[in-house]
């Protein structure tokens, strides 16, 4: 019985790990541009699709090809942040949400025409593989993807602290006014930044492909829990994104096997209104973030 | 004014062509399948089958005579179900619908036809509601949903045996997907579990967007289940029996509900880990020999023009919808006097096929009016399937068995 507990425990983290990773673009995005990227699901659908594609068309294990969708995606975003989201700069919450959710619908309803609505799955030689130590089994998949989004936790923070581009980020986030004095060019690291969330986005695509199939509409599954996972961190915050999404992994799990599968949702649900309402600003936010610097 | 032109033109040269065929006498019938959209895969094929048996039916002599023609509406969702079964009745004057595969559609679309006093035929979809709203004009040939989970639990006492146990000593584990489908299959199989005397020792809904169930697979495990019945979609199916596998959750048998563990792609996603698993679902193949010849006939002829129009097997859906359609044509629109709705109705009540004698193995006789269930087909065929070495095999019940029960109790994951 106590292996149970440790497993739960033990699953719950490796879940919580995968939500992190899916997390962690978006609260960046925000946190630097302050755009509320709701087609951010949509994002790692497409980073999904593509390394099923090139997985199909090359024959290789998708694992290897997990450079190449982070690199395709960054491309992808920095486009996107062109044609787009440069445009809804600084605009209205609204016009940034409309903008954002109909993204979303184009994205999905082109993997609708391009893909059609069946379930694609990709075997990987890989994925399959079991670790197990004392009775805990550590799934290889899931084992992957929570080192890779540790790893990506601790650049990002790193690259945040120390590099120059890093530093402008955060200055852009502390005010986007002052900032723009200091002849930091706003736009460029605006394109930046959201290249690199899309770029995490497409990762976390890649590194979900072995685990679940790949349908048009799977990002809105997961852009609903990374909200969460966001909100609940703190808006902004890469620390945040990592703690919420182990937090939230491990009360899914928890709740599960102690309350009942169907109680869940329910159950994060629920700790994610109490954060609200006794800390409004997220375990790791500022308060009054999401107008700051804007 | 063009339509009509057109259409007296197409007349004028149907005539010189075939003087025998008479278009005004023909009987035109609504059919109406999701041909587009997400469900559209499964929609087409339905289609195709019931195509299949208009063209064998016309070709036999038709309804006394008359040929059956097709009023086709494509609904994609439930909105446009009722919107086009509302065009059928209102605009084309359909006696009848025909169709429809998905529950939601059906539930939608009976809405208008009980309204206008029009027949509704279905030939798939399962949910219990649609012959349980008390409706006169709604008759269903396929099984319900709580039929499924009935026959998993039925057949996982038959499993006890080949654990070398009694029914009283299995261990049985309900879990499903928390959809209509799921909750009405789930319950069933639980209650039927409990009143064949096996313990039921977990009993889990879930949601089927789930991404992971990692705690529901460890509460099962703590509950050590002989057997699992579960109800799910695809992408939750397959979760399921990855995890299972991660987490080293051994269980004897597996017993699955529904087409998601049904489709080549579950085998696709799954791979060798497929190989044991049940499902319980209409059957993919018919066991020819047992039919009585007359079905034999027509199956082989259903499988030569099946395969002409669309260069594929049919899937077990094309067989219910081939049976389906097959039994309206051949016993009601050739035995009703007439199409009006008293007529055709009283023409559907009156069946009585035995077992054997649709291509499915299934027979038919309508549940009477005023029972609970009326319009239900107490005759409907369910049939349990293996996965043995990549295919699918009927295995259950023996009278449409292809093949015997493999691999119970399954071996345990670490020594596979």
């Amino acid at each position: 019985m106590t292996a149970i507990y440790i497993q739960l425990v033990v699953s719950g983290l490796l879940l919580g790990g995968i939500y992190a990773l899916v997390s962690v673009g978006l609260t960046m995005i925000f946190g630097v541009s302050r755009i509320k990227n709701f087609a951010h699901g949509d994002l790692v659908m497409v980073g999904m699709y593509l390394t099923y594609a090139l997985t199909t068309w090359t024959q290789l294990d998708p694992y290897l090809l997990v450079p190449v969708v982070t690199v395709a995606l960054f491309g992808f975003g920095l486009l996107l942040s062109f044609a787009l989201i440069r445009r809804i700069q600084g605009a209205p919450q609204v016009a940034q949400i409309f903008a954002t959710v109909g993204l979303g619908l184009v994205l999905q309803n082109a993997a609708l025409m391009i893909f059609g609505a069946d379930f694609r799955t990709t075997n990987s030689e890989i994925a399959g593989n079991v670790l197990r130590f004392w009775g805990i089994s550590l799934p290889l998949s899931l084992f992957i993807a929570f080192v890779v989004s540790m790893a990506v936790i601790a650049c990002l923070t790193v690259f945040l602290r120390t590099s120059m581009v890093g530093k402008a980020m955060r200055a852009i986030a502390q005010d986007r006014r002052a900032a723009s004095l200091m002849s930091i060019d706003v736009k460029f690291i605006d394109m930046l930044t959201f290249g690199l969330g899309t770029a995490c986005a497409g990762l976390a695509g890649a590194l979900l492909v072995p685990l679940y199939p790949v349908y048009p509409t799977i990002g809105a599954n997961l852009v609903l829990i990374s909200f969460v996972v966001v909100i609940l961190g703190g808006l902004g915050s890469i620390e945040g994104a990592l703690i919420g999404g182990l937090a939230i992994g491990l009360i899914e799990t928890l709740s599960g096997f102690f309350i009942g599968s169907e109680m869940r949702q329910m159950a994060y649900f629920l700790v994610f209104i109490a954060v609200l309402l006794f800390r409004p600003a997220g375990l790791f936010g500022q308060r009054g973030s999401e107008t700051l610097g804007s | 004014m063009g339509m009509k032109f057109l259409t007296g033109f197409a007349l004028a040269a149907g005539l010189l062509l075939n003087g025998a065929a008479r278009a005004e006498e023909d009987i035109k019938i609504g059919v109406m399948f999701p041909l587009s959209g997400p469900m559209a895969l499964i929609g087409n094929e339905a289609y195709q089958a019931a195509e299949v048996a208009r063209d064998m039916f016309n070709e036999r002599g038709g309804a006394n005579g008359k040929n059956v023609t097709f009023a086709v509406a494509d609904a994609p969702g439930p909105t446009q179900g009722n919107a086009e079964a509302t065009r059928l009745v209102v605009r084309e004057n359909v006696p009848l619908i025909a169709g429809t595969y998905a529950s939601s559609i059906a539930l939608a679309a009976s809405e208008v036809t009980e309204r206008e006093g029009v027949l509704y035929w279905e030939t798939i979809a399962v949910a219990d509601k649609f012959t349980s709203r008390n409706y006169q004009n709604v008759v269903r040939l396929t099984f319900n949903a709580s039929m499924m989970g009935e026959t998993a639990a039925d057949f996982t006492k038959e499993l006890a045996a080949k654990f070398g146990k009694t029914p009283e000593e299995m261990k049985v584990a309900v879990i499903s997907e928390d959809s209509e489908f799921g909750q009405s299959v789930g319950e069933a199989a639980a209650r039927r579990v409990e009143a064949n005397g096996m313990q039921l020792v977990a009993d889990e809904r879930y949601s089927k967007t789930v991404t992971d169930l990692s705690s529901l697979i460890l509460s099962l495990k703590a509950a050590a289940p002989d057997v699992v019945i579960a109800t799910s979609y695809l992408n939750d199916g397959v979760l399921f029996v990855r995890q299972a596998r991660e987490l080293d959750f051994n269980i004897g048998a597996l017993v699955g509900i529904g087409t998601g563990y049904a489709l080549p792609d579950f085998l696709e996603a799954t791979g060798e880990n497929a190989e044991g698993i049940f499902d319980v679902d209409g059957p993919a193949s018919a066991n020819v020999s047992n039919l009585p010849q007359e079905t034999q006939a027509v199956y082989t002829e259903f499988l030569e023009r099946f395969r002409a129009a669309t260069s594929r097997d049919p899937g077990p859906l094309a067989l219910i919808s081939f049976g389906g359609f097959w039994t309206l044509f051949n016993e009601v629109l050739a035995k009703a006097p007439d199409t009006s709705i008293e007529s055709l109705r009283k023409a559907a009540y009156e069946i009585d096929l035995p077992m054997g004698s649709l291509l499915t193995g299934a027979g038919v006789k309508l549940e009477p009016l005023g029972e609970p269930n009326q319009g239900q087909n107490s005759r409907a065929q369910l049939s349990v399937m293996q996965w043995q070495d990549g295919k699918l095999e009927v295995v259950w019940p023996e009278a449409i068995a292809l093949e015997s029960i493999k691999s119970v109790p399954l071996e345990p994951w670490s020594e596979r």
